[in-house]
C-alpha cells in the first residue's frame, strides 16, 4: 500500500530530526521526578506478607498481634476485599483468599508509619496452611491426574473471543487454521518435526513497582502510580470495585523507570488498593523490592513449542503445524491475550498454504506470567527461526535464501486470513544480507552467522485520544495519556504536535497522564503509541492548526486555505513575506484570554467483524537479526563478533531513538538469550536478586550494526509504525543459528549456555567417532572432534 | 588498632568487622547477619599503605582498595597476576570500595544462604544459617558453602603470608593456615583477632595469570577461579616450577603445589597435563551457584589451568 502523502518531496522541520529527547536533561541530572520522589502529608507505609507455599489451601489467619504492634495503622486480607480483577479474564484477587496458588503470593498487607515497622508486623502474623500438591510444568500441568489450580475457571468473568476450559488448567485455548494441512503434510517429500523451550525472563526494571493509594468515606480513590497505562487500570479497578470509573483517577507519576511490558495490571498497586480500602482517607504507599519483582510481579511466559513442517525437495513449503503451551502461571494476567497473539504468529511470517497452529495458556503454581518486550514474540520467535535453519538445513538450502523464498510481501494472505500490506521484512533480511556478506565472506574456523527474522501484532483494534492546547504565547500543552516509560514516547509525540502545528519542537510539552485531566489512551503497549496515539495527536494538532488559520484568515483578509504555519508564525503561502505569530492572532481576537484546544481521536477499522482481539492488524512489527559468533570448543563459551539488528519503522520520526531501541533489544535479547534464567528446586526459587539473576551489563554488548528500514504506512503518522516492543526477538534464534554454523550444534533450549553447547559438541564428536568406527573400527576418535 | 582488636574481642559473636562494606552489608540487607555492633576498621592508622622492595617483596595493607592495588606501579611490573585478579573481583564500584583484607576474610557463598529473608521463607535454617541441615547438599552433615574470592588463589600461588593483629601483638601465617575449610566459617580469625596485612615474597622471573570462569564480565563472583603462576625456561622448554591457585570450587581457596611426579618431567605437556589433573581432582564443585553445573566447572578446572598455563608462557614469551 503506498502512501501517497510520502511521495511528495515534502521537508519536515521537526519528523526525521533528532532532537534532545525531552526527558534527556531531567534525567541526567538527577531532576526528574519518580513515584519514589512522591511523598504526601500523612501517608503510610504497606508491606505485604507472602506465601511461603506454591500450593496451599489457607486454613486461618491470625493479625491481631499484628494489628496491637505500635506504629501499625491497619492489616488487610484477602476477605476484606473478596472481589477479582484482571485484564481478559477475571481471576486475580488482591490478597489470597482461600487458597494460595504461588510461593510469593501476598496473604495480608500491613499499613504501618513507616516500612520498617510494616515489615516487622508482617512477621506477628500467623497464617495456617495445609499444603497441596503443586504443578509447575505446562504440559505437566495439561494432564487429567493434575492438581487443579482455579476450580471455579468456568465461572470466571472474561472477554469475548478467551476460551478458558473449565476443570482444566487451560485458562485459554486459541486455534486458528488456513488450508488443508493434512493434505499439506501428504504432498510433502520431507516432514521435520522440532520441539523449543524458553524459560522465564524478568523485566529488571531500574524502577520497582508502586502504588500510592486513596480512597476516602465515599468510596472515591486516587491513585499515583508507575502504571504503563492509566485508563485500563481505571477500568479494572471500578470494574472490581463495582463502582463508577468517575470515582477512580489514576495519575501517573511524571516518570516511570522502565516498562518493557512489566507495569501493566495491578501489582504493587493491588496491595495499596487492599489497604486503603479498609483504611480510608489515608494515602498508603506500597514499593516493591527487588526481591518481589522476581517472586510476586510478573515474568515472561516460560514455553513449550512443537513445529512440523512439510517441503518439497525443491524448498517449498507444504504446511506448517504448530502446538505452544504458554505457562502463565497462577493467575491469568495477560496470558490469553498473549497466547493469541503467539498463536497467530506461531508459524512465523512465511506464506505457507496450509496451517494449523493450537496455542494453550496453561495454569501453573508459579509467579504470574505477563506482558513482556515481545510479547510472546521471543519465544514463537525463537521456535520457528531455529525450526527454519534446521528445515533449510535438512534440504541443503541456504538458510537466508530459504526466508527470503517465503518471507511475507505485499499481497500474500496471512496465517489469520489478513491480506498482507506494508510488509518491510524481506527488506530487513536482505539489508542484513548485504551488510554481513552473506554467502560472501566466510569467517573462519569455529565461527559462524546466522540470521532470522520476526513478526509480531500489534494489538488491534484499540484507541487514542489527545488534546492539543494552544497558549496566550503560542506555546503548546499535549494532553495524552501515552506514559512516558523510557521509550521517548514524550519526545515523538512532541515532534509530531510541532511538525503539524507548525511550532518549534521546543514549544510543545507533553503533559503527565492523569485520568480526570488527560483523555483516553487504551494502553502504552504494544508498540502501538507512536502510530495511535501519534495519529490521534497529529489530528488534535490539525484540528488547532485549522482554529488558527482560520482565525488569521479574518484577521488578513484571507481564505485560511491560503494560510500555514511555520516556526509558530502564520503567513500567507504565496507572500512569505507579510506574518502574524500565533500569540498575535489569539491576541487580536481575544485579548488577553484566548486559546485554541484541539482534539484527537483515532481508532483503526478494520474490515473484519472484530469481539475484543482482533486476529487482522493495523500493522505488524518486523524485524531481523543476524549475529556472527565464534565458539570455544573446548569451553562451549559463544563470543559474539557482531550483532545486526533491523526493523522496518515505516518512517523513523525520530532516528536516533530507534537506533537506541534496536541497541537496547539487543541487550534484552542476549540475556534472554544466553545468561537470564530463574532457578527452581520444587516450589523454592533460588535467584531473586540481580547478583544472581544475570542480565547482561554494559560489558557484554556487542558491537552492533543498526539498520533502520522505512516501508511507510498508509495510515500511519507520516507513515510511522512502532519499533520498542520486538527488536529483542529474533536475536535468539539468530544466535542459535549462527552457533549452528559455526560447530554443527543446534540448542534446543533457552538460556544457550556454554556446558549444552559443549555437551552437544561432544554428542556430535561421539556420534561422528561410532560413525567412523562402525565403518572402520581401527579409527580412534578424538572428543574434541579429531582436530586440534 | 589494639582498640579495634579489644573492642571485637569484648563484644565477641554480636560485633562484625566492617572496612569497604562490600561483603557485609549485603548480608545486613538479607538479614544474614544481624550483629550488634559493627566495628569499622577504616579511621585505623597505616593500614592502607603499599610498600615494595627488591628484597623484602611487597606488603599491603588490610585496608588498600582492590582499584589501589591494581593501580600501584610496583604491583602492575612486579606482580601483574595481583593486578589482574584484583580488576576481576566484582564491578568497579565494588573494587573501589572493596578492600583486600575485605576480600580475604569474605564470607563464603551459597545460593542456599545467599537468599533475601522472604526467599529464605519455604527453607529450614541450614547449618550457615545455625540449622541443622545443608541444602545445597541433601542429607550432609557439614556446611558446603563455597569460598569464592579472586584475590585469594591469585596470593596463594604467589605464597604470600598475612600478618594477624590480636591487640596485643600479631603473628604472621601463610595465607593457606587464614582459611578453616569450613563453609560456615572460612576463615580462622575468631573475635579480636583482625587481618592487618600482606606480605608477598619478592618475584622471581615468575609469571602469573589469573583465569576467571563466570556468566557475566563483570559483577559476578568467580564460579571457578584459576590462578597460575610459573617458572618457566626449564629443560627444553618444561616449566621450573608452577603453582595453581584454585578458587569457587571448595569450602575454602585451594593452593595446588607440583606432585613429585611433575619433577622428573620434562616435558611442558605432560607437566601442565599433570598439574591439570591435580588441580582438578582437588575440586569438589557443588550446585550451590546460579552458574553451571558441578559436572561442567569440574571438567573446566583442568581446561583453565592448561588455558592459563598457554597464557602465562605466552607472557613470558614476550616479555623476552
Amino acid at each position: 500500500m503506498a502512501n501517497t502523502d510520502l511521495d511528495s518531496v515534502e521537508q519536515y522541520d521537526a519528523i526525521g530530526t533528532s532532537p534532545d529527547r525531552s526527558d534527556a536533561k531531567s534525567k541526567a541530572t538527577g531532576r526528574a521526578v519518580f513515584i519514589e520522589d512522591m511523598h504526601f502529608r500523612g501517608m503510610l507505609y504497606g508491606k505485604v506478607l507472602r506465601s511461603k507455599f506454591a500450593h496451599a489451601r489457607i486454613l486461618s489467619i491470625d493479625t491481631a498481634r499484628a494489628e496491637k504492634m505500635p506504629g501499625v495503622r491497619g492489616v488487610v486480607t484477602g476477605a476484606d476485599i473478596p472481589v477479582l480483577h484482571g485484564e481478559a479474564l477475571k481471576d486475580d484477587c488482591f490478597l489470597a483468599r482461600d487458597k494460595v496458588r504461588y510461593r510469593g503470593e501476598g496473604v495480608a498487607a500491613v499499613a504501618a508509619v513507616d516500612e520498617e515497622t510494616a515489615e516487622e508486623a508482617l512477621s506477628l502474623i500467623d497464617v495456617c496452611y495445609e499444603e497441596l500438591p503443586a504443578v509447575f510444568d505446562p504440559e505437566e500441568a495439561i494432564k487429567p491426574e493434575a492438581p487443579l489450580i482455579h476450580e471455579q475457571l468456568g465461572a470466571y468473568r472474561h472477554a469475548p473471543g478467551i476460551e478458558p476450559i473449565s476443570g482444566t488448567n487451560i485458562c485459554n485455548y486459541f486455534h486458528l487454521e488456513k488450508g488443508d494441512v493434512d493434505k499439506g503434510f501428504a504432498e510433502a517429500d520431507l516432514i521435520i518435526e522440532d520441539k523449543f523451550t524458553t524459560g522465564m525472563q524478568q523485566h529488571c526494571t531500574l524502577e520497582t513497582h508502586c502504588g500510592i493509594c486513596l480512597i476516602d468515606d465515599d468510596n472515591r480513590l486516587t491513585l499515583w502510580a508507575t502504571n504503563d497505562s492509566p485508563y485500563r487500570t481505571r477500568k479494572e479497578i471500578a470494574d472490581a470495585l463495582k463502582i463508577p470509573q468517575i470515582n477512580v483517577r489514576v495519575i501517573c507519576a511524571p516518570y516511570i523507570g522502565g516498562n518493557f511490558g512489566g507495569k501493566g495490571g495491578l501489582k504493587a498497586e493491588a496491595a495499596a488498593i487492599a489497604l486503603a480500602w479498609k483504611i480510608r482517607n489515608k494515602p498508603i504507599r506500597v514499593l516493591f523490592t527487588r526481591e518481589e519483582e522476581f517472586t510476586s510481579a510478573i515474568v515472561r511466559h516460560p514455553s513449550v513449542i512443537y513445529l512440523k513442517t512439510g517441503v518439497k525437495k525443491d524448498g517449498a513449503i507444504t504446511a506448517r503445524a504448530v502446538r505452544m503451551y504458554f505457562a502463565t502461571g497462577a493467575y491469568a494476567e495477560k496470558g490469553p491475550t498473549i497466547t493469541r497473539f503467539g498463536g497467530v504468529s506461531g508459524a512465523g511470517p512465511y506464506n505457507i498454504p496450509n496451517v494449523k497452529i493450537e496455542a494453550s495458556c496453561v495454569y501453573t503454581n508459579r509467579q504470574l506470567s505477563g506482558a513482556m518486550r515481545g510479547y510472546s514474540g521471543p519465544q514463537a520467535a525463537w521456535a520457528y527461526e531455529s525450526h527454519m535453519d534446521n528445515v533449510a538445513c535438512k534440504l541443503g538450502i541456504d538458510p537466508l535464501e530459504f526466508r527470503l523464498r517465503h518471507v511475507y510481501t505485499d499481497g500474500d494472505t496471512h496465517a489469520s486470513g489478513q491480506e498482507i500490506y506494508s510488509e518491510g521484512l524481506k527488506e530487513c533480511l536482505e539489508k542484513i544480507g548485504e551488510r554481513m556478506e552473506w554467502g560472501k565472506k566466510s569467517l573462519g574456523r569455529n565461527r559462524g552467522k546466522g540470521v532470522a527474522c520476526m513478526e509480531r501484532a500489534v494489538k488491534t483494534p484499540f484507541g487514542s485520544a489527545a488534546f492539543v492546547k494552544v497558549n496566550e504565547d503560542g506555546t503548546v500543552d499535549l494532553l495524552s495519556s501515552t506514559t512516558e516509560v523510557g521509550q521517548g514516547a514524550d519526545t515523538v509525540l512532541c515532534q509530531i504536535v510541532a511538525e503539524e502545528l507548525g511550532v518549534p519542537f521546543d514549544w510543545v510539552k507533553k503533559a503527565t497522564p492523569d485520568t480526570s485531566t488527560t483523555p483516553y489512551d487504551t494502553s502504552t503497549t504494544s508498540s502501538r503509541s507512536t502510530f495511535h496515539m501519534g495519529n490521534a495527536a497529529k489530528a488534535a494538532a490539525a484540528d488547532a492548526k485549522g482554529q488558527i488559520l482560520k482565525l488569521a484568515a479574518e484577521l488578513l483578509k484571507t481564505n485560511a486555505d491560503d494560510l500555514a504555519i511555520k516556526g509558530g508564525n502564520v503567513y500567507l503561502k504565496d507572500n512569505g513575506g507579510s506574518s502574524l505569530s500565533i500569540a498575535q492572532v489569539l491576541g487580536k481576537h481575544f485579548g488577553h484570554s484566548a486559546t485554541v484546544l484541539g482534539r484527537g481521536f483515532y481508532y483503526p477499522h478494520l474490515e473484519v467483524p472484530v469481539e475484543y482481539f482482533s486476529t487482522h492488524m493495523i500493522f505488524w512489527l518486523l524485524g531481523a537479526h543476524g549475529v556472527e559468533v565464534e565458539v570455544n570448543r573446548q569451553t562451549g563459551e559463544v563470543k559474539i563478533l557482531k550483532v545486526y539488528a533491523a526493523m522496518d519503522v515505516g518512517k523513523a520520526l525520530h532516528p536516533s531513538n530507534c537506533t537506541a531501541q534496536l541497541e537496547g533489544g539487543v541487550s534484552m535479547g542476549l540475556g534472554f538469550a544466553l545468561y537470564e534464567n530463574f532457578i527452581f528446586r520444587g516450589g523454592d526459587f533460588l535467584n531473586p536478586s540481580l547478583l544472581d539473576y544475570k542480565i547482561p551489563t554494559a560489558l557484554e554488548m556487542p558491537e552492533i550494526e543498526p539498520i533502520i528500514v522505512e516501508c511507510a504506512h498508509e495510515e500511519g503518522p507520516y507513515g510511522a509504525k512502532g519499533i520498542g516492543e520486538t527488536t529483542n526477538v529474533s536475536l535468539p534464534p539468530a544466535l542459535a543459528n549462527a552457533i549452528y554454523d559455526a560447530v554443527g550444534v543446534r540448542i534446543h533450549e533457552l538460556p544457550i549456555t556454554p556446558e549444552k553447547i559443549l555437551y552437544a559438541l561432544k554428542q556430535v564428536s561421539e556420534k561422528k567417532t561410532q560413525q567412523r568406527a562402525d565403518a572402520d573400527p581401527a579409527t580412534v576418535g578424538n572428543p574434541f572432534g579429531g582436530k586440534k | 588498632m589494639s582498640e579495634a582488636c579489644k573492642t571485637a574481642f569484648g563484644e565477641g559473636p554480636k560485633a562484625q568487622i566492617i572496612a569497604g562494606g562490600t561483603d557485609i552489608l549485603p548480608a545486613l540487607k538479607y538479614r544474614l547477619k544481624t550483629p550488634g555492633i559493627l566495628i569499622d576498621i577504616s579511621s585505623v592508622p597505616d593500614l592502607d599503605t603499599i610498600t615494595y622492595s627488591e628484597q623484602e617483596g611487597l606488603t599491603v595493607g588490610a585496608l588498600v582498595t582492590l582499584r589501589r592495588l591494581a593501580a600501584h606501579k610496583d604491583v602492575r611490573e612486579k606482580y601483574p597476576l595481583l593486578t589482574q585478579a584484583a580488576l576481576s573481583v566484582g564491578s568497579a564500584q565494588l573494587q573501589a570500595m572493596g578492600t583486600i583484607g575485605g576480600n580475604l576474610c569474605q564470607d563464603a557463598c551459597c545460593i542456599y544462604y545467599n537468599l533475601p529473608s522472604v526467599s529464605r521463607q519455604g527453607l529450614d535454617p541450614c547449618f550457615k544459617l545455625g540449622g541443622g541441615r545443608c541444602h545445597a547438599v541433601q542429607g550432609s552433615k557439614i556446611c558446603h558453602a563455597t569460598y569464592s574470592g579472586d584475590m585469594a588463589p591469585a596470593l596463594l600461588a604467589l605464597r604470600a603470608c598475612v600478618t594477624i593483629a590480636d591487640g596485643t601483638g600479631e603473628n604472621t601465617i601463610p595465607l593457606n593456615e587464614l582459611y578453616s575449610g569450613r563453609g560456615e566459617a572460612p576463615h580462622v580469625l575468631e573475635p579480636g583477632r583482625i587481618l592487618k596485612g600482606i606480605q608477598v615474597p619478592p618475584p622471581f622471573h615468575n609469571v602469573g595469570i589469573y583465569v576467571k570462569m563466570r556468566i557475566r564480565k563483570s559483577i559476578d563472583y568467580p564460579l571457578l577461579g584459576v590462578a597460575v603462576n610459573l617458572l618457566p625456561n626449564g629443560k627444553d622448554g618444561a616449566l621450573k616450577d608452577i603453582l595453581v591457585g584454585l578458587t569457587g570450587v571448595e569450602k575454602s581457596p585451594l593452593l595446588i603445589t607440583p606432585p613429585d611426579e611433575i619433577k622428573d618431567t620434562y616435558e611442558l605437556e605432560k607437566q601442565t597435563e599433570i598439574m591439570a589433573q591435580a588441580a582438578r581432582s582437588k575440586a569438589h564443585p557443588i550446585a550451590n551457584t546460579s552458574g553451571y553445573s558441578p559436572r561442567y566447572r569440574r571438567e573446566m578446572v583442568s581446561v583453565y589451568v592448561r588455558q592459563g598455563v598457554l597464557q602465562a608462557l605466552e607472557i613470558a614469551a614476550g616479555r623476552g
